[in-house]
């Protein structure tokens, strides 16, 4: 519905042209408004744009109070609101003023009088051909927009520098909007702020400041985008055009008065995250945004997925060049056994059972075979194992070796939780914490090391491994898992590799955020073997 | 030579062992022998000792190989030369290739499992696991490491005095290792003969080949060739490029497994299901009216092989001599010649003057040498899809008249009335038996041969002798078969092909037994004649044979 500005002096003639278009058949109109000076028409056309309610249409006399010139008004006009059509009427009809009027930009000139019936037409016409123009200037963006997007995330492959790149674009392009990328993190079942989101996005409202994690089950319309994504599997969209009237809405701008998201899905149609904009009118987001946006997202969805894969390569790539020339050594050791064994093999198989020789050559093939076994790499087939029992019988074991004044307490509660593990590798693992640890509180009298598990909704076991030294340094955190991290000044493999082989178990193994006197805290997260469950 | 099927458990699994590290080659011989294998040594260093794993594994005819990891250098985590000489074996000889490595990383594991056909043990092994794992591999080509009985091995007697047999020399253990890797699931194979024994027929030749019956444990028999591998190789290609789902009729062979190939011999097995208690048109034949016989006939040519004859493709360039030099070589005529004995040429000699009839063989080599147009490469013959090797043996009637036929490995593209040919050779020179007087035989094949074009022969015609009324109406009712299958009445041709098909047949039989080559040459004589008078009275009026 088109909104409409009349410019004349002669009130009586506005008032009439109003009552008219009001009762036009073909032509609807949401607001005529009058003004009867050019001063007042500027006013009125700025305000209007302000409020982001535009005047679809000007119609200006050409004679206007003081011998001013319509044209040059509307002239005038057109800078605040290019967008406009507009209308001149005159009562002195001349060739000259009508090409003068059309060259300043007039969509239409018009000679007075005229039948309503005329303007009614006319109107009509701008309608349809202001469609084309908005068709085509939606398309334009639309090229632009992707074009600028994509130059940002093919500029870089890293997930911080991309997601600002990104951010910076879309903040250019969507003027007066508010947005954030929220990622989704599968493990904690919860929306996270991106890395830098931040910079372009504040949280006014007080009560909220310093909130960056919005567990799936909580209540908010990005949230409610995202359980619906990981239904189905689809891109979802939630355009709400009043805020207050959505009881899911979480207040962190208190002038925030429409808010739009839409799901980040990777080529797995998995949920990466949501892209979020806030606007602080009401039914902010356009028909016209939508498309807009929604290719945005798929541009961030892609950013995303590339930049996850290549930190993934990266440490990959990293480890493997690291650990070869352990893998090396793995070979000449089972090489040599291979012949130690069989030599002792064969010896055996010669030699009478009871004889000394026969016992002495079994000895030596099986600690051929316990050689081979005691490197971590070597590939034992997984084993399905009750997770807080064998924390508690590795543990022992690795305190009682270490010989230092170390107090491990356990608060172990997974429920008898089942979990799928390959034993030399996990026990690399719980030593590499206790290493860690102990390095963590070098100098300290008692060394307390809190070793807690829990079972998450029969999913996941988590297992926390909590130290009290001085923590973590925040520039440390960024890097642990992917460059080698030690406090020694050399080595700083061990991360890395615990990395790498929970990997291959389907666990995962991040740093929990850092709190002040609280020392660090490692948390494990294994997947529950249903399986080894039953089968016990 | 000693028979396989009563030492196969005493011969040992002949293993190719390929390690770089000279001082471990001598520990796993030495296990390999106390498990029971027979190790043949790859020597050498680098490239060397891969070119010496291949020679050694081909002369001493190899089942598997345990081949190490890394080959060039022991300290290159890149190297995976030993995978890729197992690759190679496995592509290019019948050789089952294992991967021995104390290499145990996450990389190479992730390598290996691309490759799920070649099996995977681990220096460090515990021992015991690593017999179990080469006993496991070995058992599936291996019938001295399978817990497996052959039974009623006797039919097969005849065929371990093949040539083929012959020239596998000291490893004839290929023979049960094929059979072992066909059915890798039996405990028993009971074999059968596929023609019940007549003593009236003999079986068709089948040179360097067996075909049987194989019963699997208590499974329905199935049927099984062997011969050479290059020959099963050529038979599994033909049959999927023209029997398996390709033949119409109640007629439904399915291949069992994949063909199976060692050196020198390979296998193959049929199941043919439906087609219970069927037997061999050879004993369908004796034992069968003419109603019937001409039914099976009909089933064949007019139901299963109907799509191949429509519509028959005109060759040019090509003659019935190039049709059979593709199939037998450049050289068949030349071998055909030679393996007829001048005794048996001078055994025909008193029949053929008798008749004034031409010495076939001479004849055709001097039309051979003239290029006879007949004979040239710029004679012009409808081809079509044929089976090749139509004989009585080769074609199974069921207990509901359906016909099944065996035996693919000369399945092609042929002249279009070859299979018919074959049968009507088939018949005259051995289904019909040879009880019959010469007089009478003679006196039937002039009767054939006097047609001016092929149909079937006027009932007044036949002769009414007992004795050869069977074979007669056979053969006039095959000819009225071929015409209304092929839509080809051109009896010169059809005389022509059974003249080369009858030298060819007295070829193959002499070996067997010189006096089986005899009546074939007579009828290629009576053949030679009625070609070279063809437009003159048939028969000429000089011979009396009532």
């Amino acid at each position: 519905m088109s909104r409409l500005l009349i410019l004349d002096d002669n009130e009586h003639f506005a008032e009439t042209l109003k009552r008219s278009i009001h009762q036009f058949d073909s032509y609807e109109s949401e607001t005529v408004e009058i003004a009867a000076t050019s001063n007042r028409a500027i006013e009125l056309v700025r305000m209007a744009t302000e409020k982001r309610q535009p005047f679809s249409v000007l119609l200006i006399d050409q004679n206007l109070e003081a011998e001013m010139d319509g044209i040059q008004v509307m002239q005038d006009l057109l800078t605040i609101h290019s967008d406009a059509d507009t209308i001149i009427f005159t009562g002195y009809d001349t060739p000259e003023d009508g090409i003068r009027a059309y060259e300043a930009g007039a969509s239409r000139y018009l000679p007075k009088p005229f039948e309503p019936r005329e303007l009614e037409f006319v109107l009509k016409e701008l309608v349809r051909s202001q469609k084309v123009r908005i068709n085509e200037a939606r398309q334009q963006r639309q090229f632009k927009v992707a074009t600028e997007i994509a130059e940002a995330v093919g500029a870089s492959l890293d997930l911080e520098s991309t997601m600002a790149a990104i951010l910076e674009t879309l903040v250019g392009i969507f003027d007066k909007t508010r947005l954030c990328v929220l990622l989704y993190d599968e493990n904690e079942n919860a929306l996270h702020f991106a890395p830098t989101t931040l910079q372009y996005y504040q949280i006014a409202n007080l009560q909220f400041s310093g909130q960056d994690k919005f567990p799936l089950e909580g209540k908010t319309i990005a949230c409610r985008v995202a359980n619906r994504t990981i239904k189905t599997r689809q891109m979802e969209i939630e355009n709400v055009g009043d805020v207050d009237k959505d009881e899911a809405y979480l207040n962190l701008n208190p002038d925030t008065k429409s808010e739009f998201c839409v799901s980040l899905l990777n080529t797995q149609h998995e949920l990466l995250g949501v892209l979020a904009m806030e606007r602080s009118w009401h039914n902010g987001f356009e028909e016209s945004d939508l498309a807009l946006i929604m290719m945005a997202a798929r541009h961030i969805s892609l950013a995303i997925e590339r930049a996850k894969q290549s930190a993934e390569l990266e440490i990959k790539s990293f480890v493997s060049a690291q650990t070869s020339w352990a893998v090396n050594i793995a070979h000449e050791i089972n090489s040599e056994v291979g012949k130690i064994a069989t030599w002792a093999y064969l010896i055996q198989s010669k030699s009478d059972e009871t004889s000394p020789v026969y016992e002495y050559a079994r000895d030596i093939e099986e600690s051929a075979y316990r050689l081979a076994a005691a490197n971590p790499w070597a590939s034992k087939p997984p084993q399905s194992v009750e997770i807080d029992a064998h924390i508690q019988k590795s543990m022992e074991k690795i305190v009682a070796q270490k010989g230092e004044s170390i107090h491990v307490e356990f608060q172990l509660d997974a429920q008898n939780a089942w979990v799928t593990i390959k034993p030399v590798q996990f026990h690399f693992v719980l030593k590499q914490m206790v290493n860690n640890a102990i390095q963590a509180m070098k100098g300290m009298d008692t060394k307390t090391i809190v070793i807690s598990t829990r079972n998450s909704n029969q999913k996941a076991v988590e297992i926390r491994f909590q130290d009290f030294g001085p923590g973590i340094s925040e520039h440390a955190r960024a890097l642990l898992f992917r460059k080698p991290y030690t406090t020694k000044g050399k080595g700083g493999f061990g991360l890395l590799l615990s990395h790498q082989m929970l990997e291959e178990m389907q666990g995962r193994i991040m740093l929990e955020p850092y709190k002040a006197g609280q020392g660090t805290t490692f948390l494990i997260r294994l997947p529950i073997d249903r399986s080894g469950q039953e089968g016990s | 030579m000693h028979n396989i099927f009563s030492t196969y458990k005493r011969v040992k699994p002949r293993i190719l062992l390929v390690e770089d590290d000279a001082s471990a080659r001598i520990p796993y011989q030495m296990l390999l022998m106390d498990w029971g294998y027979e190790p043949i040594l790859a020597m050498g260093r680098g490239a060397a000792l891969q070119e010496d794993a291949r020679l050694k594994a081909q002369e001493k005819r190899c089942s598997l190989a345990l081949i190490d990891l890394r080959l060039i250098d022991n300290d290159d985590d890149t190297d995976v030369s030993g995978l890729n000489l197992a690759l190679d074996l496995k592509q290019d000889f019948p050789i089952i290739p294992i991967i021995l490595s104390g290499y145990e990383s996450v990389q190479v594991y992730r390598t290996l499992q691309n490759y799920p056909g070649i099996p995977f043990i681990g220096k460090q092994d515990r021992r015991s696991d690593f017999q179990k794992k080469l006993d496991d591999v070995s058992a599936a080509v291996c019938a001295s490491k399978r817990e497996i009985e052959f039974v009623q091995t006797d039919i097969l007697d005849e065929f371990m005095q093949s040539d083929l047999a012959k020239e596998m020399g000291e490893y004839p253990d290929q023979i049960v290792n094929v059979l072992v890797r066909m059915f890798p699931k039996a405990k028993t194979l009971r074999f059968e003969r596929l023609v019940a024994p007549d003593t009236t027929v003999s079986s068709a030749t089948r040179p360097n080949s067996i075909v049987l019956k194989v019963y699997e444990d208590d499974l329905e028999a199935c049927v099984v060739k062997m011969a050479r591998a290059a020959k099963i190789q050529k038979e599994a290609e033909n049959f999927r490029k023209f029997i398996s789902r390709k033949l119409t009729g109640g007629f439904n062979p399915q291949q069992l497994g994949k063909e199976e190939l060692a050196w020198d011999i390979g296998g193959i097995a049929y199941t043919y299901e439906g087609g219970k208690n069927a037997i061999t048109f050879t004993n369908y034949y004796k034992e069968r009216g003419l109603t019937l016989i001409k039914g099976a006939m009909s089933s064949f040519f007019l139901e299963s092989w109907k799509r191949y004859y429509t519509p028959p493709t005109e060759e040019p360039n090509t003659s019935l001599h190039n049709l059979y030099k593709k199939i037998w070589g450049e050289e068949w005529f030349e071998k055909c010649s030679k393996e007829i004995s001048n005794q048996t040429l001078e055994r025909t000699r008193e029949t053929l003057q008798h008749y004034n009839l031409p010495q076939p063989v001479e004849w055709l080599a001097n039309k051979i040498a003239q290029t006879h147009p007949e004979f040239s490469p710029v004679n012009t013959l409808p081809i079509t899809v044929i089976h090749g090797d139509l004989h009585g043996d080769n074609l199974l009637v069921d207990n509901k008249n359906i016909v099944w036929v065996i035996d693919f490995e000369r399945c092609g593209w042929g002249y279009t009335l070859q299979d018919f040919i074959e049968l009507e050779t088939d018949i005259l020179s051995r289904l019909q038996g040879h009880d019959v007087t010469p007089l009478l035989f003679y006196k039937m094949c002039l009767t054939l041969f006097k047609q001016s074009q092929i149909s079937e022969i006027e009932e007044a015609e036949l002769p009414k002798d007992e004795q050869i009324a069977k074979a007669a109406q056979s053969i006039s009712a095959l000819r009225g078969i071929a015409v209304k299958c092929t839509k080809n009445a051109n009896i010169r041709e059809y005389l022509m092909g059974l003249l080369f098909n009858m030298i060819f047949k007295a070829a193959l039989s002499h070996k067997e037994d010189p006096q089986k080559s005899e009546r074939p040459l007579i009828i290629a004589g009576f053949l030679c004649h009625r070609l070279d008078h063809w437009g003159e009275p048939w028969p000429p009026a000089e011979w009396n044979l009532s």
